[in-house]
């Protein structure tokens, strides 16, 4: 996923999650928030999903030490909520308008991940073939173009079509991603317009680029059909009636920051809940239908303009693809065998979650009629499954979106503390950084900035004022202290000074004569 | 386990502390640079990056503790997706506070959960770190209403969020009269972690753990296992080589604990000044305490290494058990709660043959001690060293004896002669 992400802002005072007499944090936002501004680490228990056979990298969630809560609420940022309570009522209580509504999020995020990791593929595909491919291309123009390139053509038909055309159309042409969708769209097609395909090599160059944006869009409308149907659960649906619709696509306007996509999805969504009674094609038509709904303005325009819609792509399609393109079909039988390669590939490859963006969105909503009624039930039957192959599940980290931020309860009582907290609160106070001490056998370890980037100073064992404790304590802490480059300290609370000057700190160090 | 790198013994080579993983905080940079996408297979952890000793201020060091954090802070974004293939599918049930699941399907049901009336089951811990490791979507149960006879399959349920299976599997544990606690999840998913196979000691169910009488050692098998006339002979020999009285009390204030007479060898000189009582081991373990459950010193867990025919129906004598106590709360056990905590696991006496100093280490009876200080977990052996049993005088000098494999006590039959 996108890997290094600017944490987002954090209003305060921000919640930490109590369970069991432990404090948890579970958003991460706030865990960057605590480390930046409260010098706050906490320490990560969790196991980060898909790492979860080593011990060294920990994840979500961060427990924070009694002392880091304590500190936290008293400064104000922050106040407990017993998260037990919150969860027995917001889940185990929750409202049916409320759960569906939350699966549908659930569902929406789940079809962008899918999407996202399909392109996250493509891409790795993309970059593994162009190392291949690279080298045959230099090859290639050193001696005869076209006996070089259907030779390409024969070694990647093994691999995926989709990719296969990529690796011709590496260009930076905006051809390139309608020639990919040929590809991919292919797989879906029918029979009418895969005879269509078939007509491609007789033709020259031109009119296969029409094909090509012909094809690209039906994908498109595919596309659209197939992440509407994956919301088709057909065993839950048919447990929903039309009532469930309601809720639901009342929750679609109440959501006003969701994109057009996500709100045209939510939309679909609904429908194919209520609409369990309708066989797989009326579902078909129901889902042009809010398309249309949803592309109106676009639609009428583009309507009108369909032809040259179609040229201008076309013209888009000839600069750059006539080199490459007219060297993949020239050769007849090598463009045989990648159509005869198409159809399985199309199954295994299916492209549903392909980003709808990509696609310049006219094309898109012009083909919505033409390929209307082209596809037959069979086809859009297997389609259908391929879509369900894709579609991922989400386990939502934190339970605050289907849940309210819980309110503060200024009854809680403070976090418990040990009495070693006058030291770490004065620690604290001038900046350093801690970490549980259990390794080197005292209360903290103590860091001068992050514990990202820098090593520890002090092993701090809080003490009372007036505690007796073993001058055989000095000697191992003092020891063990310098052995690991840091020193040992030991600190107090006086209780009759002065509350802002009141405790004192010593370290000790080994003088090792 | 990790505790090795950090032990004193590391205060001339301070290299070795350094370069602990596990000390402190990991910089998430090298882990993201090498995982790039998801595919981590073949990968395997870096090591720890160069630190500072302080802050100097400069823009480079603020710039790569910003890119530390901000690496960190995408690792840490990743979320839980279960694609249609690998999707497991389980129902929370509040009343247990354990998971139904509805299709067992991944290998890891082959070291966890138990099947229940046809279905199979996990334990709270079981299904947080299946959670928690994003391979279990695990939802909630649909709430009824007044009337309402559909009948909601689980994935009707709203999903469960990690937050709310911590806040549920740990939290309402002590509500359902459960026993887990965060401590004893961490302890249980750093061993998942690292590999190991981890089951529940017993049910838990009742305030302390069972009593274990029977012995489990296979040293005390393989002798039953010899043939009679070697047991007859061997228990002949017992008998003539071990002293046949021993010193009253009454005589010790006046006699010579050595009378005059004619020894054969050390052994016995030392045998008769053997005269502080010790603690018996012959006789079978008993608690001393009654059974409290604010008692923290119980065996929590057993761990197995992990093996290729390893069954969850039959899995065999643990290699560990594991006791969790939180560092904050708990203070060093008592000797009475030491001998309850002992008796709790089986008899496992050292190898015959080992040094004696090895045998003193390994202890006749041994239980691990996992120390959790706020998530941070420290793993201590504590053993009973049988003192008495292991006796210098019958030091050999030149590695095992070879009387017939009679294991320990072979030293004893040197002397024929006794002092009277």
């Amino acid at each position: 996923m996108a890997p290094a992400l600017a944490p987002k802002e954090v209003s305060e005072p921000f919640p930490i999650s109590c369970v069991a007499g432990r404090h948890l944090l579970f958003d991460v936002d706030v865990i960057s928030h605590v480390r930046r501004n409260h010098n706050i680490c906490g320490v990560l228990v969790g196991t980060i999903p898909n790492l979860s056979q080593q011990n060294v990298f920990l994840g979500i969630p961060l427990e924070l030490m009694s002392e880091e809560a304590r500190v936290l609420v008293e400064g104000g940022h922050a106040y407990i909520v017993d998260d037990v309570e919150t969860h027995r009522q917001g889940f185990q209580e929750m409202s049916r308008a409320d759960r569906l509504k939350y699966l549908a999020e659930m569902d929406r995020q789940g079809t962008e991940a899918a999407k996202e990791s399909l392109a996250a593929q493509e891409k790795k595909k993309d970059i593994a073939l162009k190392k291949k491919g690279w080298r045959k291309e230099v090859v290639e123009t050193e001696t005869a173009p076209s006996v070089a390139d259907s030779t390409a053509t024969v070694e990647s038909t093994a691999d995926s079509t989709a990719s296969d055309a990529t690796v011709h159309v590496e260009l930076p042409s905006p051809a390139g991603s309608g020639l990919g969708f040929i590809m991919k769209g292919s797989g879906f097609v029918e029979p009418q317009s895969s005879a269509n395909t078939a007509s491609v090599p007789s033709i020259p160059s031109e009119s296969s680029g029409t094909v090509a944006s012909d094809l690209g869009s039906s994908f498109v409308d595919l596309g659209s059909i197939m992440k509407g149907s994956s919301f088709l659960d057909p065993s839950s649906v048919s447990a929903k009636s039309e009532a469930v619709a309601a809720p639901v696509s009342d929750a679609a306007p109440s959501s006003p920051h969701t994109s057009d996509l996500g709100s045209s999805f939510s939309d679909l969504g609904s429908i194919m809940k209520g609409s369990s009674f309708l066989e797989l094609a009326p579902v078909e038509v129901k889902v042009e239908k809010v398309e249309v709904e949803e592309a109106m303005p676009l639609l009428v325009k583009e309507e009108e303009a369909g032809p040259e819609e179609v040229k201008l792509a076309e013209a888009q399609l000839e600069e750059a693809m006539q080199e490459e393109f007219k060297a993949v079909t020239a050769d007849d039988p090598e463009e045989v065998d990648l159509r005869e390669a198409v159809p399985p590939m199309g199954g295994i490859e299916a492209e549903p979650a392909e980003d709808p963006q990509e696609v310049d969105p006219s094309t898109a909503s012009t083909s919505l009629f033409e390929s209307e009624p082209a596809p037959s039930a069979p086809p859009v039957k297997s389609t259908l499954k391929s879509v369900f192959a894709q579609r991922q599940y989400i386990t939502p980290t934190t339970s605050t979106p289907p849940l309210p931020t819980p309110p503060q309860d200024s009854s809680r009582p403070l976090p418990v503390v040990p009495k070693s907290y006058p030291l770490f609160r004065f620690l604290h106070s001038r900046g350093y950084f801690f970490m549980p001490g259990l390794r080197f056998g005292c209360n903290y370890s103590v860091y001068p900035g992050d514990p990202l980037r820098y090593h520890s100073h002090f092993l701090a064992t809080g003490l009372g004022w007036d505690e007796k404790f073993d001058l055989l304590d000095i000697v191992g802490g003092g020891r063990l202290g310098t052995g690991t480059k840091k020193a040992y300290m030991v600190g107090g609370e006086d209780p009759k000074a002065p509350k802002e000057d009141n405790v004192r700190a010593f370290s000790v160090e080994w003088a090792s004569m | 386990m990790a505790d090795a790198d950090e032990d004193v013994s590391h205060l001339g080579a301070q290299e070795g502390a350094e370069n602990d993983p596990t000390e402190e905080a990991q910089d998430f940079r090298f882990l993201d640079k090498l995982i790039g996408g998801h595919d981590v297979a073949h990968l395997s952890l870096p090591k720890r990056g160069e630190k500072d000793f302080e802050s100097h201020s400069t823009n480079l060091q603020l710039d790569t503790l910003e890119a530390s954090r901000r690496a960190m802070h995408g690792v840490l974004s990743w979320q839980r997706t279960h694609t249609q293939k690998n999707h497991i599918l389980a129902q929370y049930h509040p009343e247990t506070n354990t998971v139904c699941v509805d299709k067992v399907k991944s290998q890891h049901f082959q070291t966890i959960g138990r099947s229940r009336g046809g279905k199979e089951w996990l334990l709270p811990e079981e299904a947080l770190f299946m959670i928690e490791r994003g391979s279990l979507d695990c939802r909630w149960p649909v709430k009824k209403k007044e009337g309402d006879e559909q009948s909601y399959k689980t994935e009707d349920g709203a999903p469960m969020s990690l937050q709310a299976a911590y806040a549920a599997f740990i939290g309402y544990e002590e509500g359902v009269g459960g026993k887990l606690t965060l401590e004893m999840y961490n302890v249980y998913a750093g061993l998942k972690r690292s590999g190991y196979v981890v089951f529940r000691t017993g049910t838990w169910n009742e305030d302390r753990g069972d009593l274990l009488i029977n012995y489990s050692n296979s040293q005390v098998e393989g002798r039953l296992g010899s043939n009679i006339f070697t047991r007859f002979f061997s228990e002949i020999w017992r008998r003539i080589s071990q002293p046949s009285y021993t010193i009253a009390p009454a005589n010790l204030s006046f006699g010579p604990l050595i009378k005059p007479g004619l020894y054969q060898s050390y052994s016995d000189v030392f045998r008769l000044m053997q005269i502080i009582p010790t603690h018996d081991r012959k006789t079978p373990p008993s608690f001393t305490l009654p059974p409290a459950a604010e008692n923290p010193f119980r065996v929590h867990f057993d761990v197995y290494r992990t093996t290729s025919g390893f069954r969850k129906t039959a899995r065999g004598t643990p290699d560990f058990r594991i006791c969790v106590i939180n560092a904050r709360e708990t203070p060093i056990p008592t000797g009475a709660q030491l001998n309850d905590l002992f008796a709790q696991v089986p008899e496992d006496r050292p190898k015959a043959g080992t040094q004696h100093y090895q045998k003193l280490k390994h202890g006749c009876r041994n239980v691990l001690l996992a120390v959790v200080d706020n998530g941070v977990p420290s793993y201590i052996r504590v053993a009973d060293a049988p003192f008495d049993e292991v006796k210098i005088y019958e030091r050999t000098w030149t590695g095992p004896r070879g009387k017939g494999g009679r294991g320990r006590g072979g030293g004893r039959g040197r002397g024929r002669g006794r002092g009277r």
